[in-house]
């Protein structure tokens, strides 16, 4: 049994992917690429929401879309038909999230050249994107009133790996037991760091605000700051 | 059933690691999962089973092992054991009211090689 030969590791199970994704990071900082990972749970309302906040932005933005989906393409013409910016469908092919690999792939595919903010609509999970970062700048969070405010506590990773956090479709609060302040409360637990914007995108409450804050998080990024 | 994607990804991982080490096989792997790490080690293992089929893994065994997580309640600050209290503060009750401490690993910790 000489041969035998154990090796001591510590690292992340991630590591592969983390590396990846930090190469596409360190590019996309070169190019003055802002790329945005918005996640969420299905029927949260981002696609409504990134045609609202595209609209708001891209007189002042130079902004492209990758919309990941497990199959079909509704989101992508959808967002294209309202928008008239740049689209692409990604197609994960049944995974429920999507890699820096995948993510590098469909950054090709739509052509970031002079593009100022790439917005990717990543696989609508809680579980799976929070655990496989895609090389983006930063990652938001989208968390529909309906939904409840005890979802941080129930998907602690997704709360603590996102920056700002999105309340949706706060026209519906009359319906809803949804307390905004015991949201941020449970968010705040886990990310001391975090940013809120309660919109509706249907009435346009809150939107500006959201709109102005990724205005100027982009332009930060692109003078170096 | 999130594991697909993470064994997958451990998949990955490990063929890095070996790459860096100068080893083609694997006899054995050791992961650490923290009990906040929001992997089960049972469906690692039937994960990790299904998906090395025609890969070089096919005989490499999976090692599990598990680590506590803590949590210091935000109330009283008492450091406990999130699982064993069942996110309840032993000493003055807070439930769900604490800062998590460790117990978040997905690491790969150990490799042995065949």
């Amino acid at each position: 049994m000489h041969n035998i030969k154990v090796i001591e590791v510590r690292q992340s199970v991630f590591a592969h992917n983390e590396k990846k994704a930090d190469e596409l990071r360190l590019k996309l900082k070169e190019q003055g690429t802002y790329l945005l990972n918005v996640m969420s749970s299905p029927g949260s309302g981002k696609t409504t929401l990134l045609v609202a906040l595209i609209n708001l932005l891209k007189e002042k933005l130079r902004i492209g879309v990758m919309e990941a989906d497990i199959d079909a393409r509704v989101d992508a013409d959808k967002v294209h038909g309202l928008t008239g910016v740049k689209t692409i469908e990604l197609h994960t092919g049944g995974a429920c999230h999507l890699d820096a690999k995948m993510c590098e792939e469909g950054l090709d595919a739509l052509g970031v050249d002079g593009l100022d903010l790439v917005i990717l609509e990543n696989v609508g999970n809680l579980v799976c994107p929070a655990e496989f970062d895609t090389g983006s700048a930063s990652n938001l969070n989208i968390l529909s009133i309906p939904e409840g405010d005890d979802k941080p506590l129930k998907y602690p990773l997704m709360f603590q790996v996102c920056s700002a956090f999105v309340f949706s479709k706060i026209d519906t609060m009359p319906v809803f037991d949804f307390s905004i302040e015991r949201a941020k409360a449970n968010i705040l637990k886990l990310n001391g760091k975090a940013r809120f914007f309660p919109v509706s995108a249907k009435t346009g409450e809150g939107m500006d605000e959201l709109a102005a804050y990724i205005y100027e998080t982009v332009r930060a990024f692109k003078e170096g700051r | 059933m999130h594991e697909m994607g993470i064994c997958l990804e451990l998949f990955a991982s490990l063929r890095d690691v070996m790459k860096e080490n100068g080893i083609t096989a694997l006899s054995s792997v050791t992961l650490t999962l923290g009990k906040a790490s929001m992997v089960v080690p049972r469906y690692m293992k039937d994960c990790w089973e299904i998906a090395r089929d025609g890969t070089e893994f096919a005989s490499t065994e999976l090692k599990i092992v598990e680590t506590p997580a803590h949590g210091r309640c935000l109330d009283c600050g008492f450091v406990f054991d999130i699982e064993k209290f069942d996110r309840k503060c032993p000493k003055c009750g807070a439930v769900d009211s604490f800062v998590p401490l460790d117990g978040k690993e997905c690491e790969i910790t150990e490799i042995e090689a065949a």
